[in-house]
């Protein structure tokens, strides 16, 4: 185990992924559909979430449910902010290398946080809307 | 789909009691009474929690002193202990006094992420401070949270019963346990108590207004030896 999981302790990304399989598994039971081809997980670029350690989870997870064999296909969607005070549109890219590793780290955990942290770069207003990419959800389930 | 939300009753799973402190206006006291019952309960032998919901005024973790909290990662994030209260908060993430501006739906994506991804571990109670008012954190809170039992705070103006009769009346009428009317900064209790008495809520008493808790805040030690503190942990021993 490398990165993600220490011989203690596992990232807070397994909590994550317990809620894309809980949810697939929720949905499966009350809509008494079989097994699905695939399940298209949409991971938002400002919760910067760690993918191998995601997708071990998930694997871990889902073993020996409906679910276990079945595809899940993740699609990066970037993160873009847009001012509620002038209008300016920005992307995290524009803003991630005047952030700290702690405020990444805070950020990764609750995606909020990015106000406290980030300000639009044309008003430096702090009310903006976080538009796209904020965090992990499920996008489809394919039969 | 938000996969946070089939999380929720799991992670409570474990949570025996749940006990958000709610009012309708700000300034009543709540953030100090919620520190101080918290605290209260765990003297009184109760695995408590505190979860610090009011986001824009946080301020338990000013109030037991504690400004620098160390988390625990694991499958989730294990709270950090602080006076015998596991203790959750944005700030423990953040450990800045920064200002949070969130509208509408971000309020409810921060508290859906924080009961997703906490991991409580067997609780007795869990005290929640709320923010005042009628919005999405108690909306959320009421949709979430099944089994919360709302503790009313309010002071003797009659400002504060006024809103007090609205966050009564919303929880009433969604049929939510009201634990009771608590009073605080009392220097009498007749119109907190008619109010009870009239809408049919037990009454657990008037807490007074204590000089000495300003100077105390930070220090849970010095708070202890307070009046108010006393009296709150009375109340506990009611409300536990």
């Amino acid at each position: 185990m490398e990165i993600f999981c220490s011989s203690v302790n596992i990232l807070h990304e397994w909590a994550l992924a317990e809620g894309i399989v809980k949810t697939v598994l929720l949905y499966l039971k009350e809509s008494g559909l079989k097994k699905p081809k695939k399940v298209v997980v949409s991971v938002g670029e400002l919760q910067q979430i760690d993918m191998d350690a995601f997708t071990f989870a998930l694997n871990e997870l889902k073993k020996g449910s409906i679910i276990d064999k079945v595809e899940f296909e993740f699609q990066e969607e970037k993160a873009l902010f847009k001012c509620e005070n002038c209008g300016f549109e920005w992307s995290f890219k524009d803003v991630k290398s005047s952030l700290t590793e702690d405020i990444s780290e805070a950020i990764h955990f609750l995606p909020e946080l990015s106000h406290g942290f980030i300000t639009c770069p044309k008003c430096g207003n702090r009310d903006f809307d976080i538009i796209k990419g904020r965090g992990v959800k499920i996008s489809e389930i394919i039969f | 789909m938000d996969p946070r939300i089939s999380l929720i009753p799991e992670r409570l799973s474990n949570v025996r009691r749940i006990i958000p402190v709610v009012s309708g206006k700000g300034g009543v006291g709540k953030s100090l009474i919620s520190t101080m019952l918290a605290v209260a309960l765990s003297d009184l032998g109760y695995k408590t929690a505190l979860l610090d919901l009011d986001i824009y005024g946080s301020t338990c973790h000013t109030i037991m002193g504690g400004e620098k909290l160390e988390f625990v990662e694991d499958k989730g994030v294990i709270p950090p202990m602080i006076h015998g209260v596991k203790f959750m908060s944005p700030i423990i993430f953040s450990q800045n006094n920064i200002p949070l501006p969130l509208r509408g739906n971000e309020i409810t994506d921060l508290i859906l992420e924080i009961f997703a991804i906490t991991i409580w571990g067997e609780t007795d109670i869990l005290v929640i401070d709320m923010p005042p008012g009628l919005g999405e954190e108690l909306l959320d809170l009421m949709k979430h949270v099944k089994k919360a039992e709302y503790l009313v705070i309010t002071t003797p103006s009659k400002l504060s019963l006024r809103v007090v009769e609205r966050i009564v009346d919303l929880l009433e009428t969604s049929n939510k346990k009201i634990l009771g009317i608590l009073g605080n900064m009392c220097k009498s209790y007749d119109d907190i108590l008619k109010f009870s008495q009239e809408k049919n809520l037990r009454y657990l008493g008037c807490l007074p207004f204590d000089k000495d808790i300003e100077g105390a805040i930070g220090n849970i030690e010095a708070i202890k030896k307070t009046t108010l503190y006393k009296e709150v942990r009375e109340i506990a021993k009611k409300v536990g």
